[in-house]
């Protein structure tokens, strides 16, 4: 990333492309479905406090290329890892 | 804290039921306080049960040591052998193993047991001095108990008097900081030998033969005979038939099995144990649901466990008793498999709203005993004239059938004033005395109907000429008409949702007799529901103590109401009126409850539905997905096309195993699909057969996918695999370990979540012999590129990999041709594999299978031929990461095969039929990644051909994508001539950066069943693979057939000529050995000591070695072949049950093991435990019937001392 | 140790999370959090230093819908504002 010396700006320098982010929580549960938090996207959108990755996958175990019907805002604070070098299309194992 | 029991071995009298059916040579653990009391109760009581003849039930806390004076009074000897909990071997095993010595004790004499309580569950304990499954044999009579390990700084009462107690099977549980519980002791057990009054074996009064053999709990059963005869004398129940009022109080009073009493909300515990011999049970227990796993709040919440002997499971149902929705009544507890439910092994949960102190009566009279309130909980209200509470409101007439509940029936009755005093404000049809759902719900209705039509079942017209299925009434003229094809219901709802049902009986009241089973007259029905919530006295489709009979006769309709909350899984429903002969013909579904905002449509027309066995599902947040829901069938009593009757018992009305297999009222027998060329390996190819009757999930590459696996009918166990997918073993847990194989027995339910990564076909198979043969298999079929009449899931994309014409039947079989991998995968292991076959020498006393067929490494083929290695199933291993290629060679030889036509008088299977041995071989890997069409070794569907041919090379390619430990290696081309005679092996995936090496050399090794495994970032690791497999036909020294495993029962002086169910035939090895109890027996009979390698030799079995305190895997596998499970225990060590989820429960036994089954146990504390104990443990089958006896038993050797052949881990 | 550096990045990334939602103040928002009961839909009603005050339409158990949450910020795992011309948080029914 450049211009390193502030996240929010290199991350408004990484608008437009995709990022892999894995953040804090062992695992969600959205209406009985759970899956870890892994999200895979463009970045639409950077404040100060989050990211906002659009359009987004959740790399669920049963649906590794899921894409989500809407955008997704991440707390900065609960990054764990991201990553601009895994391209959203690659399949990996997630056990 | 230290804890002293002195407990003593005595013989005893055990009475079971108020019949005055007993075992004449009972055994039992009893206190010493308590010993001469019970056998003066005994012996003036000669017919009637006592109380305190009762398996031995004492407590502790955890972390208690616990001192054991135990006195033998047999006349045999005897010990304790505990499971789950510390002890040092030499001192305390119970047992006379390897080089140990003797901790049994002879008559008359005593011995002191010191154990340490690690963790609060269950040690189960038994006699390891006679292990004879006979009826001179101690665990088959009662010899048997347990500890319940409390929390720490818990103490125990009486329920009754509120007095502390020492033993018995109830007790309340009341802690400082927790709530008070009830605590109930739930033991199964089977096998025991039973007199009737006269001193005869019992006789069923409708059959007139021998009734089926005892199955209870608690030292009791309430069978159904038994109460038939006192209709059939005109004493109670007029015009009643029988099995619609086996459980009846208001008919015959209450069972002498247990009832297991609360108030409700009460927290409570069932310590389920199984202390029989032989069969897995099914636990089940209506209204009530549970946690799988009790110490992991995010495993599958089940309402059936299948339980084998020796295991145990913790059961605390969730919200108390009467569930969330506050349902008070009989809630009936029982073993679910039919025939033995129909021969007493069952009970009751008796839940109460009013207060007992003693002064209530029941309505025939009988004292209700005074039961504390628990203390730390408001009391239930006093019972009043206006609300007598339950059983007193209900208007039943003792001596006669149960009364019909209020309001549900249609054109029925309303309230009489007691029952609308003691009915919720919002009572209506189906939700009277409690209301399971809460106001605002959403309600969907939907009307049903119990019919009968005959069913085919396959191509070749076997059929059920009196199928009886619940339908929809919408559907019921098109499916009467056969413009529908039968299957069971399958109901979807969200979650969330009540769910009416408006259930209308209309099944003939008669159900004629045939060769399976004796005229009934059926005259009533219901549904009785699993899982979901609802009020238990209106709406349990069951006729059940004191409770209402919920069910309605032909013409009636009634009114159920069920709330399903959030679990998401599918939920069983049957009848439970006449369920012993109804069930086989059809009379199960289910309804599946799917995530909220959930709709349901048409894979073929999009249309929206609201039933089927496969439909999709789409969602506005959540994944959209393919639904399939499968459903086991045994005793499936059809006829073929002349109506000859197929596998007819030995007479009508015999639970001995009747009939045939089936699977949503289908199946694909193999021995149909023999092609021109008479090649088994061929038998799953649609190419020449087309595709199998039974269900094919089809949708397209990448879809996800949920799969309900249930079993509708009887009472068997069923083996269900699906050969390259794999799931969450915990489907809310991601920490839970993946799996591709489940053991499911008759009532339980599993959902299984999973996606498909290629496109190609998938075989699910019950993949058990006898089932595959019978034909219980079917596929998954993904879809490459766009088909018509397969809508697509609407969030997903058509996947557009050209890949030609869909496939036709008339099309040539192609060769799955691997495609050459350009630059080459990094890194790869490679291994050159052949098959052929070889004698085995299966222990030191000549038992041997000339036949034998093994895979092995080239290299070491020639060693294996010239009998300079004794071969052991093949064990490979590669790391995560690998990509794996294994070029296999087939040498099979036609001659080399003992049964040409692939007829075998012995071990049987039913419905032998002429299947000629292949000569081609394949090798199929569980668990690690592959794409089907190339690389799974099953020839299935659409898939090219994967078995290789003799003089041929077949190359697989594999991919470790995770450290499943433990993957199950074995032949697809001929399922009934190769498993068998031992043509499987194992494939380890072990973690990345793993290297292998010899125990002893410390070389590194490229295959074998022991290693040292190493890794730069995780400690050394002792490895040792397990492999269990039976159906082996073994010759003797005397090249005579071992007939198992009536050949090798202790103490059988006349062994009968029982015909033994096919799939207890034949006999069972580890890693090819075994050490056949019965061999050592003759040699020298000492009961006690056969286990002794100082009075014998070290067993053939593996021999373990390791020193104190090092970590040790081990890595079990069951690859083969027949439905009888074992249960795997391990002396002096326990493991998570989870080897990924450190959350986990902490077991020492592997219950239901059978085909496909794979477990990594990673030894609590290393070698000895964690204590760090040396000495000799066993390992064993828990099956004291045909298990142990047979040779299934080993020893692991922890040594303290350093051994000159054995560098200790840590060494280069 | 804290250093004063890494203290005021912390600080600045929970007061700028803060200002998103009461920014978001009368929109709706799809929340996902790692406790019991998972999700969160409905509307933003005020924000009390690092509580947001939300009006539930919709979370994984029926009963505890049509109910006022309050939820901590910072215990957000996930979540989508609704803006305007952007997206729209489907309606739950049933």
């Amino acid at each position: 990333m450049s211009n390193e010396k502030d996240l929010y700006r290199a991350l408004l320098d990484l608008k437009g492309q995709e990022i892999l982010v894995v953040t804090q929580a062992a695992q969600l549960n959205l209406l009985g479905q759970v899956f870890r938090p892994i999200f895979c996207g463009e970045v639409s959108e950077v404040t100060e406090g989050s990211v906002t990755l659009d359009p987004v996958i959740i790399k669920m175990l049963n649906a590794p290329f899921y894409e989500f019907p809407l955008p997704l805002s991440i707390p900065l604070e609960k990054v764990v890892s991201f990553s601009t070098e895994v391209p959203c299309d690659l399949a990996f194992p997630l056990t | 804290m230290k804890r002293c029991y002195h407990v003593v071995a005595i013989p005893i009298r055990i009475v079971v039921n108020t019949f005055g059916d007993y075992n004449p040579n009972g055994y039992m653990y009893v206190l010493k306080e308590n010993e001469s009391k019970v056998r003066e109760l005994v012996r003036k009581n000669p017919f009637t049960p006592v109380d305190l003849v009762q398996p031995l039930v004492i407590r502790a806390n955890e972390g208690d040591e616990v001192e054991i004076l135990f006195e033998n009074k047999v006349h045999f000897n005897t010990g304790m052998h505990f499971q789950d909990v510390s002890y040092d071997v030499q001192e305390a095993d119970g047992a006379a193993v390897g080089l140990n010595e003797d901790t049994t004790v002879a008559p008359g004499e005593k011995i002191v047991y010191r154990i340490i309580a690690d963790q609060e569950g269950i040690s189960y304990f038994s006699d390891l001095g006679n292990p004879s499954s006979s009826e001179e044999g101690s665990n088959g009579n009662g010899l048997f108990g347990a500890l319940f390990v409390q929390k720490r700084f818990s103490w125990w009462t009486d329920p009754v008097t509120g007095k502390t107690i020492n033993s018995g099977v109830d007790a309340d549980i009341h802690h400082p900081l927790l709530p008070s519980h009830r605590e109930y002791a739930w033991i199964f057990h089977d096998e025991m030998e039973i007199n009737d009054l006269t001193g005869n074996n019992p006789v069923d009064p409708m059959t007139n033969q021998e009734t089926e053999s005892f199955h209870g709990v608690n030292y009791r059963y309430e069978p159904l005979h038994r109460r038939q005869q006192l209709i059939e004398e005109g004493v109670v129940g007029p015009g009643t038939d029988g099995e619609e009022v086996h459980h009846d109080s208001w008919v015959f009073g209450d069972p002498a099995s247990p009832i297991l009493k609360g108030y409700v909300g009460d927290p409570a515990r069932i310590q389920l144990v199984h202390g029989g011999v032989k069969e897995t049970h099914v636990f089940h227990y209506h209204v009530h649901q549970w946690l799988s796993d009790q110490s992991n709040i995010e495993s599958n919440i089940i309402d059936a466990q299948a339980v084998s002997p020796q295991s145990n499971y913790t059961i605390d149902p969730l919200y108390g008793l009467g569930s969330l929705q506050g349902s008070y009544g009989d809630a009936i507890v029982h073993c679910h498999l039919y025939p033995h439910f129909m021969v007493g092994m069952w009970g009751m949960n008796r839940v109460f709203d009013t207060l007992q102190d003693g002064s209530q009566c029941y309505p025939n009279g009988e004292k209700i005993k005074a039961l504390q309130p628990l203390p730390d909980r408001p009391a239930p209200p006093a019972p009043t004239k206006e609300r007598p509470g339950f059983p007193n409101f209900i208007p039943g007439k003792v001596g006669y059938k149960a009364p019909r509940p209020p309001l549900g029936i249609k054109g029925g009755r309303g309230l009489t004033e007691l029952e609308a005093n003691a009915a919720v404000p919002n009572a209506r049809p189906g939700a009277v005395f409690s209301d399971p759902t809460p106001p605002g719900t959403k309600v969907i209705e939907f009307n049903v109907s119990l019919i009968e039509l005959p069913i085919v079942y396959n191509k070749q017209g076997w059929n059920d000429p009196k199928g009886r299925i619940y339908v929809k009434d919408e559907d019921k003229e098109d499916v009467l008409a056969g413009r529908k094809d039968p299957e069971p219901l399958v109901i979807h709802t969200p979650a969330n949702v009540a769910i009416r049902v408006h259930f209308t009986n209309c099944l003939p009241s008669v159900l004629d007799g045939d060769a399976f089973q004796l005229v009934t007259r059926t005259y009533e029905s219901g549904m009785h529901i699993h899982f979901v919530k609802f009020d238990q006295l209106v709406c349990d489709g069951s006729n059940i103590g004191w409770n209402y009979d919920t069910s309605v006769l032909p013409g009636q309709t009634i009114t159920y109401e069920y709330f399903a909350d959030v679990e998401l899984k599918a939920w069983f429903f049957h009848d439970h009126i006449f369920a012993v002969v109804d069930q086989p013909h059809g009379v199960f579904g289910s309804g599946v409850v799917h995530s909220r905002f959930s709709s349901f449509f048409d894979s073929e027309t999009g249309e929206t539905v609201d039933h089927g066995t496969q439909i999709s599902v789409t969602n506005p947040l959540i994944p959209d997905y393919r639904d399939l829901a499968l459903f086991a069938q045994d005793f499936a009593l059809l006829f073929d096309a002349k109506g000859n009757p197929i596998q007819p018992p030995a007479f009508p009305g015999s639970q001995d195993d009747p009939g045939v297999f089936g699977v949503n009222y289908k199946n694909e027998p193999l021995q149909f699909r023999l092609g021109k060329d008479c090649d088994p390996a061929f038998s799953f190819s649609s190419f020449e057969h087309g595709d199998p009757i039974t269900p094919i999930l089809r949708a397209y590459e990448g879809d996800p996918i949920r799969i309900r696996l249930l079993q509708g009918a009887q009472e068997e166990s069923h083996s269900f695999n699906v050969h390259g997918l794999k799931w969450l073993e915990e489907r809310a847990d991601l920490d839970s370990k993946l799996d591709d194989q489940r053991h499911v027995g008759i009532s339980e339910s599993f959902t299984f979540e999973s996606y498909l990564p290629r496109s190609g076909d998938y075989l699910w198979a019950f993949e058990t012999e006898e089932d595959l043969w019978n034909g219980l298999w079917g596929l998954i079929r993904a879809y490459g590129q766009k088909v018509p009449d397969l809508v697509k899931l609407p969030d997903r994309p058509i996947p557009n990999i050209p890949t030609g014409a869909v496939p036709d039947v008339c099309d040539p079989r192609p060769d799955a041709k691997l495609k050459k991998l350009n630059p080459p995968p990094s890194p790869l292991k490679t291994f050159d594999i052949v098959a052929f076959q070889v004698p085995i020498q299966y222990n030191s006393y000549g038992d041997h299978d000339p036949y034998a067929i093994v895979f092995a490494l080239r290299e070491d083929q020639e060693a294996i031929l010239k009998g300079k290695k004794n071969p052991e199933p093949l064990v490979i291993r590669a790391n995560v990461g690998d990509t794996v290629e294994v070029t296999l060679t087939s040498e099979l030889k036609r001659e080399l095969f003992p049964f040409q036509d692939g007829i075998y008088p012995y071990p049987d299977v039913k419905e032998q039929a002429c299947y000629p041995p292949s000569l081609r071989i394949s090798l199929h890997p569980q668990l690690i990644d592959f794409d089907v069409k190339t690389s799974s070794g099953e020839t299935v569907g659409f898939n090219g051909d994967q078995t290789v041919g003799p003089g041929e090379k077949r190359t697989y390619r594999w991919f470790v994508d995770s450290a499943h430990g433990a993957c199950g290696l074995w032949d697809m081309a001929d399922i009934r001539n190769h498993k068998s005679q031992g043509a499987f092996g194992a494939f380890i995936a072990e973690p990345r950066g793993s290297t292998y090496h010899d125990p002893y050399s410390l070389c590194q090794i490229k295959t074998g069943a022991r290693a040292v495994i190493r890794n730069p970032f995780l400690p050394d690791i002792r490895e040792f693979v397990l492999i269990m497999h039976d159906g082996v036909r073994l010759l003797d020294k005397c090249d005579q057939v071992i007939v198992d495993p009536v050949a090798s029962v202790l103490l059988e002086d006349e062994p009968e000529e029982e015909s033994v169910d096919t799939y207890d035939q034949g006999s069972h090895a580890f890693n090819y050995r075994n050490e056949r109890l019965i061999n050592r027996y003759n040699e020298k009979p000492v009961l006690h000591q056969l286990f002794s390698s100082k009075t014998f030799r070290d067993p053939a079995t593996p021999l373990l070695e390791a020193y104190a305190g090092e970590p040790v895997t081990i890595r079990y596998l069951y690859p083969a072949e027949r439905r009888r499970t074992q249960t795997f225990h391990f002396h002096g060590h326990q493991w998570r049950s989870d080897v990924k989820d450190v959350d986990s429960r902490i077991d020492s036994t592997i219950g239901y093991t059978v085909t496909g089954k794979k477990q990594d146990l990673e030894l609590i504390g290393g070698a000895g435990g964690i204590k760090r104990y040396p000495g000799d443990y066993m390992y064993r089958s828990g099956n004291i019937q045909w298990g142990i006896e047979k040779g299934l038993w080993g020893i692991f050797r922890v040594y303290e001392y350093l051994q000159e052949h054995l560098p200790p881990l840590g060494e280069d | 140790m804290n250093h004063p550096r890494q203290q005021s990045v912390l600080q600045q990334r929970d007061q700028a999370m803060i200002d998103e939602f009461v920014a978001g103040v009368g929109r709706r928002v799809f929340i996902l959090t790692p406790s019991f009961p998972f999700l969160f839909i409905g509307k933003i009603l005020k924000v009390i230093d690092d509580i947001a005050t939300i009006d539930v339409e919709t979370t994984s158990v029926a009963q505890l819908e049509e109910k006022v949450w309050n939820v901590h910020i910072h215990s957000i795992e996930v979540f989508y504002i609704e803006s305007i011309g952007g997206r729209k948080i489907p309606d739950l029914e049933g």
